[in-house]
């Protein structure tokens, strides 16, 4: 992977956001800054994606969300965890976990 | 799954019913992302102005982000659709004209179309009963033709047949005098009636709605059980609907009877049928019609519709089997009466029809031609919105630059179309209304109440919806594809529309031209030949003068008058009539010419011919008629003398025959003289003494019919006037008064009158084809003079410059006007292909005219060349006398 920070892998925001929101809900902009913190800026989220993902998100009932006061004293969205968002997320774990798993053999293969 | 769809629809539903607030929220949680990542570079020292930058650098345009957001869900479709249909609103009031002009066309093409079709939808939707499609109707026919039924082959076949769950019988309406007692006053009226057998309801499947249908045992022995059940109209209108009726005794043709019930109300909405206010037994037939009472025992009295309910385990086909299966059975029962005989089975539908052939098919034809007025109006929306588009290209080509998608126009233009035409539809259903009430009174001039119930229905809402979309479709589809197919940059620079102008646009408006050219002179055609047919059929002899003629009887019968009374109040009223000043002659028939039915028909002997079995004898109609009738009716005798009192009063056997007569009988031979009998061979010899052009007798566009008159007593009056026959109806009636105060007088009309039912058809169908096809060729005109002014207007440039050069009027005339001539020469020879297709179609509904006619065909291409070229002319020249330096100076 090159310096610049580059864009997600295909499908996997959606996991991103439910895994960063399992440990505590978080507005947008913490958000999108955990994700980068965690894959330490590999990752750069485009807001656009992001506000598309948390809308599918919530039609889907896996997170919920909330208007509440910041750190800041400022108004902003915060989203949760709903129990079916915590299920999907593990199930996704596993899933992600069994797909890289048989990639990386493949890969050693070789 | 469901929950999460559920969930989606739910969501979807709230942010687009509550958008302001949904993209309110969106706008805050997107701005409070902007702060706080630009809060986050501030503190590492950039200013707020280049955070804010580096931010949507980083993240992307925030205001893309919520276009982005806002379209990922399925609501942003529907909300698009709402803005193209605020938009199509928006341009369509910026163009008032436009929009008028278009939905103008539209609503008179879509509304006639609905009312046509509502009309049509009369005659053929199901009856207003349970299960309609189970009922059939039985015609008892010889050589495949179909006749209805005598009552004893009835009685023969619902005794045997197993197809049918109720086969019931009626007869034709009939006139009665319905007399009524109220409040110890006596007041009579002439009603419709008819006699039906017993299990009549049963079969059709209703119940009366108020009090009881016929019971069994009312209809097994004759003249037993006067009982009558009347139609919910006569109870509203003439009982006030009163609640008691049911047990009130009235008198029918002076005999009382008790009124069991009230059948519902539009019980047999559907078709058109005669309607009757009263329902008698069967077996009352000899009450209803005084000295009737024989049909109910002849199997040659052929006088009853049969309408059938089938089982519900059998087949339409297997119960065709059993009835020919039947009909050979009752033939070998009955060799002599019932020779050659056949049954048919008829879908309720399909046995509609003989009662009025060619009616549905003339509302067919109908709906066709004012289905080509709609395509004319399509084709003249269609090229108004073509020449709107042309206006539109910069637009289009700004829009589409900025982004949008050729999708979304075409969208957006058919989204217009579809507005105009719902406008269309709608303010067609108003103009349909208004047509289908103008159309009513034109009902045709019979003496009967003809029910025929147009209202609007599921049925013809749903043609006035598909009509719509379908118009809106078509003249929107194509001219969106047209108009959207651009090369941008060009259209932005070229601005004006002459030079972008490309060979498939102008195809599009060439075709349009020549569609609307051929499909006019197919109406005109179609026009043409119906009011050549009405000329064709005034013209016909009917073989008598209608003029100063009138028509008189009286109904005796029904006053229950004995046959000797009836032929003294005659003979008394003749010679009242004949006493009146004015009257020149008057003589009596049994039944009047072209009354759209006859007296009799009958075999014929002729003395010294070769025996034949009767089945093969010809037949022929008959007449009787008074003293000096052919005198009365200004019918010239070419041979022989006319009918004296003597002959009428039974002490000869006489006989006047037509020209085709004496034709078929004795070719090239002086008739007077020779003897023929007539039914049986055991009649007396009657003697020819007359011969008289072959007129009319039934319809005007018979062949010409073999037609004898009898000399005898008949009741109806003919009389020759002096003057204007009008005049002397008062006296007559007068007249009739004097000689039996208590006599309902039945009618007096002028021949002229008389013969409006005869001419109807022709009437009708003339004015009704003629005013389409006008309509459909003003249409067509207004399309053609509105696309060339179009061509011309976009031409001025370049016509400026041939006029610069040196062209002179004529030269630039024929520059424009040789294209427009080349496509109406090219719709014409379509129009004309079609016309000559559809000739066929029409031909049997003409008098007098082949569906080929060289001069209505000739007639129409001229009219409508002469009307093309005016509209092409104007336009033409207006480009002729443009000043060169206003149109160089045009850009």
């Amino acid at each position: 992977m090159s310096d610049k920070p580059g864009d997600l892998v295909q499908g996997t925001l959606d996991m991103l956001i439910l895994k960063t929101l399992a440990l505590e809900p978080a507005h947008g902009y913490g958000i999108a800054v955990r994700i980068e913190q965690m894959s330490k800026g590999v990752f750069r989220v485009n807001a656009g994606s992001l506000f598309v993902a948390f809308q599918r998100l919530q039609r889907a009932g896996l997170i919920r969300s909330e208007w509440k006061a910041t750190e800041n004293n400022r108004r902003a969205k915060y989203y949760a965890l709903t129990e079916q968002g915590r299920k999907r997320l593990s199930s996704e774990t596993r899933e992600w976990e069994r797909q890289v798993a048989a990639i990386a053999r493949i890969l050693e293969a070789s | 799954m469901v929950m999460s769809l559920l969930r989606s629809v739910a969501g979807g539903l709230r942010s687009l019913f509550r958008k302001a607030q949904v993209c309110q929220e969106l706008d805050e949680e997107l701005d409070g992302f902007l702060e706080m990542a630009a809060e986050e570079k501030m503190k590492q020292g950039m200013s707020r102005k280049d955070a804010l930058r580096a931010v949507r650098l980083e993240r992307g345009s925030l205001e893309v982000a919520k276009e982005v957001v806002w379209s990922a869900h399925w609501e942003s479709v529907v909300d698009t659709l709402w803005q193209d249909f605020r938009f199509a609103l928006r341009m369509l009031r910026k163009s008032p004209g436009f929009a008028a002009a278009s939905i103008l066309t539209l609503a008179l093409g879509i509304g006639i179309n609905t009312a046509i079709f509502s009309l049509l939808n009369a005659l053929i939707r199901p009856l207003n009963v349970p299960e309609p499609d189970r009922l059939v109707r039985v015609f008892s026919g010889r050589f495949g033709t179909s006749y209805e039924m005598s009552y004893p082959n009835y009685v023969d076949l619902r005794g045997s047949a197993q197809s049918f769950s109720e086969l019931a019988v009626y007869s034709f309406p009939q006139p009665m005098s319905l007399g009524v007692t109220h409040s110890g006053e006596a007041t009579s009226e002439r009603v419709w009636g008819i006699v039906a057998s017993g299990n009549y309801f049963q079969t059709l499947g209703v119940s009366a709605a108020l009090g009881r249908t016929f019971a069994p045992d009312e209809d097994r022995t004759p003249d037993s059980r006067p009982v009558v059940v009347i139609s919910h109209r006569l109870w509203r209108e003439r009982f006030n609907g009163d609640p008691n009726i049911v047990g009130l005794t009235v008198k029918l043709n002076g005999y009382p009877f008790e009124v069991i019930g009230v059948a519902p109300d539009r019980m047999l909405r559907g078709g058109l049928l005669l309607s009757n206010d009263l329902w008698l037994p069967m077996m009352m037939e000899g009450e209803a019609m005084p000295g009737q009472s024989f049909k109910l025992t002849s199997r040659n009295e052929t006088f009853l519709n049969v309408i059938g309910r089938l089982r519900p385990s059998v087949s339409l086909t297997q119960s065709r089997a059993e009835a020919k299966t039947l009909a050979d059975r009752m033939e070998r029962g009955h060799p002599k009466e019932n020779h050659q005989f056949g049954l048919s089975v008829l879908t309720e539908r399909e046995g509609r029809t003989p009662f009025l052939p060619g009616l549905e098919r003339f509302g067919w034809i109908l709906l066709a031609i004012v289905g080509l007025v709609l395509l004319i109006a399509c084709a003249n929306v269609a090229g108004l919105v073509l020449v709107r588009a042309l206006g539109r290209r910069r637009e289009l080509g700004i829009r589409m630059s900025l982004g949008a998608g050729r999708w979304r126009l075409v969208r957006q233009l058919i989204t217009e179309g579809m507005i105009l035409s719902s406008c269309g539809g709608l303010f067609g259903l108003g103009i349909a209304a208004f047509a289908i009430r103008t159309l009513l009174k034109f009902a045709p001039p019979v003496p009967l109440e003809i029910s025929l119930d147009p209202s609007l229905d599921h049925r013809v809402l749903m043609f006035t919806l598909g009509a719509s979309l379908a118009t809106g479709i078509l003249f929107s589809t194509l001219p969106a594809f047209r108009s959207t197919k651009l090369d941008v940059t060009r259209m932005l620079k070229a601005g004006d529309a002459s030079l972008g102008e490309s060979r498939t646009r102008m195809m599009g408006r060439d075709a349009l031209v020549v569609g609307q050219i051929a499909v006019s002179l197919l109406l005109l055609i179609m026009g043409g030949l119906f009011v050549r047919s009405l000329e064709k059929a005034q013209q016909i002899n009917s073989g008598f003068d209608p003029t100063n003629r009138l028509l008189a009887s009286a109904d005796t019968f029904l006053a229950r008058y004995s046959d000797e009374q009836s032929r003294a109040f005659d003979a008394r009223l003749l010679e009242e009539v004949g006493s009146t000043p004015g009257v020149i002659d008057v003589s009596s028939t049994a039944f009047a010419p072209l009354s759209g039915g006859y007296l009799g028909d009958g075999h014929v002997y002729i003395e010294g011919e070769t025996p034949v079995p009767d089945y093969d004898r010809p037949k022929v109609f008959y007449d009787r008629v008074g003293a000096s009738f052919f005198r009365t009716m200004g019918t010239p005798l070419l041979a022989g003398r006319d009918f004296t009192d003597r002959d009428v009063n039974g002490s000869s056997q006489v006989v006047v025959v037509n020209q085709t007569f004496a034709d078929t009988f004795w070719p090239g031979q002086n008739p007077i003289g020779k003897r023929l009998k007539l039914n049986s061979s055991d009649s007396p010899w009657i003697e020819v003494v007359g011969l008289v052009p072959t007129g009319k007798y039934l319809s005007f566009g018979e062949a010409p019919q073999r037609h004898i008159f009898l000399a005898g007593h008949s009741s109806g009056l003919v009389i020759h006037t002096a003057s204007d026959p009008h005049q002397y109806m008062q006296a007559i009636r007068a007249a009739v008064q004097r000689l039996d105060p208590n006599l309902a007088v039945a009618s007096v009309e002028t021949m002229n009158e008389h013969l409006g039912f005869a001419f109807y058809p022709a009437r009708m169908s003339a004015f009704l084809l003629g005013l389409f096809s006008m309509l459909g060729l003003s249409l067509a005109m207004l399309g053609l003079y509105g696309l060339l002014a179009f061509v011309v207007r976009q031409r001025t440039h370049e016509v400026g410059i041939r006029i610069a050069l040196g062209a002179r009027k004529h030269d630039v005339l024929s520059v424009v006007m040789r294209q427009g001539i080349l496509l109406v020469a090219l719709g014409m020879t379509l129009g004309l292909s079609a016309a000559y297709a559809a000739s066929r179609v029409v031909a049997g509904l003409l008098y007098g005219i082949g569906g080929r006619d060289f001069f209505t065909f000739t007639e129409a291409s001229f009219l409508l060349a002469f009307v093309a070229l005016l509209a092409m002319y104007i336009p033409a020249s207006r480009a002729a006398r443009v000043d060169p330096m206003i149109a160089l100076r045009y850009e």
